[in-house]
């Protein structure tokens, strides 16, 4: 089975067909201009997990993230923190509780973050950074 | 009177032709009919998913939307079919059963007492997203965000093979 996967110049993936019967669908694109890669699977590509390598001119895997938390809970309200390490240069972080937006550092220039909460909740955290995968993670305060 | 369902003639114009129950085939109307070999069914050309831009809270509007992107490239004849709304887990854990893949773009929440949708319309060659989110919660976020980048449609395209 022939895919087409329709990328932007950074190589996101905005549109993936499976064509069932491809001859000429190659051209239909390059009148239309759109950025392609033909590839030969049965499944279609998700833009969470894979991008276009624009030079090599081919399907990569988005990178996961080196990121680690010291601890998922803390006590609200007290001298007490989550640190998050390794976050990529650069990185894209937005902090979520009670389905509001609290915070977004864009980009945050450390590779740090220490996390105090002042009274109980859940903070919920992502790391955003192209190409990689999203990094989401939790802290609960209680 | 017998009623013929399925006619085989090979000398008529229609060489198969099968009918619904109580309809003679010879002489049944298009809607009458289950199979007319001179009608060939639709098969799928292509299947696949694009994504939708942003489109925020409604602001205190009924509804808001994004034009964008173009509909996907069809062959000569055709059109996409768009079949239902996608959605990626939302990072609050706390609304993640609403936005799971493959349901349809509705939601509640019951802590601002309201309803929550989306959907999209089709036209001048563009997909356009429409948000049903009818006021921002809390003026530092959008929590519902009903068009996000992480949004996606999925699509089919049929075509009458002759």
């Amino acid at each position: 089975m022939t895919v087409f996967a329709i990328y932007e110049p950074t190589g996101q993936i905005t549109q993936a067909n499976k064509v069932y019967d491809p001859k000429g669908y190659d051209k239909l694109l390059d009148e239309q201009g759109h950025a392609f890669l033909a590839l030969q699977s049965n499944t279609l590509p998700s833009f969470e997990q894979w991008y276009v390598d624009v030079g090599a001119r081919e399907l990569a895997a988005r990178p996961s993230m080196s990121v680690e938390i010291s601890k998922s809970a803390v006590k609200a309200g007290a001298d007490d923190t989550a640190v998050i390490s390794g976050i990529p240069k650069q990185a894209k972080v937005t902090i979520v509780a009670a389905g509001a937006v609290l915070h977004t550092l864009d980009p945050i220039d450390a590779s740090e973050l220490e996390i105090a909460i002042p009274v109980p909740c859940v903070y919920s955290i992502t790391i955003s950074l192209w190409p990689y995968r999203d990094c989401q993670l939790t802290v609960e305060a209680f | 009177m017998t009623t013929r369902r399925v006619l085989i003639s090979p000398g008529s114009s229609s060489p198969l032709r099968v009918s619904a129950g109580g309809v003679d085939a010879s002489g049944a109307q298009f809607d009458d009919l289950i199979f007319d070999a001179n009608q060939p069914p639709l098969r799928v050309a292509i299947n696949g998913w694009m994504r939708v831009p942003y489109v925020g809270a409604g602001d205190g509007n009924i509804l808001r939307w994004a034009t964008g992107p173009a509909l996907p490239a069809t062959p000569a004849g055709t059109y996409p079919l768009f079949l239902l709304m996608w959605y990626a887990p939302t990072s609050d854990p706390a609304f993640e059963g609403s936005y799971a893949p493959g349901r349809s773009p509705y939601g509640t929440c019951t802590c601002y007492s309201q309803n929550f949708g989306a959907g999209g319309a089709v036209g001048d060659g563009y997909f356009t997203g429409i948000s049903f989110n009818k006021q921002v919660i809390l003026s530092s976020g959008d929590p519902f965000p009903n068009f996000t980048d992480q949004t996606r449609i999925a699509y089919c395209i049929f075509r009458n093979y002759q």
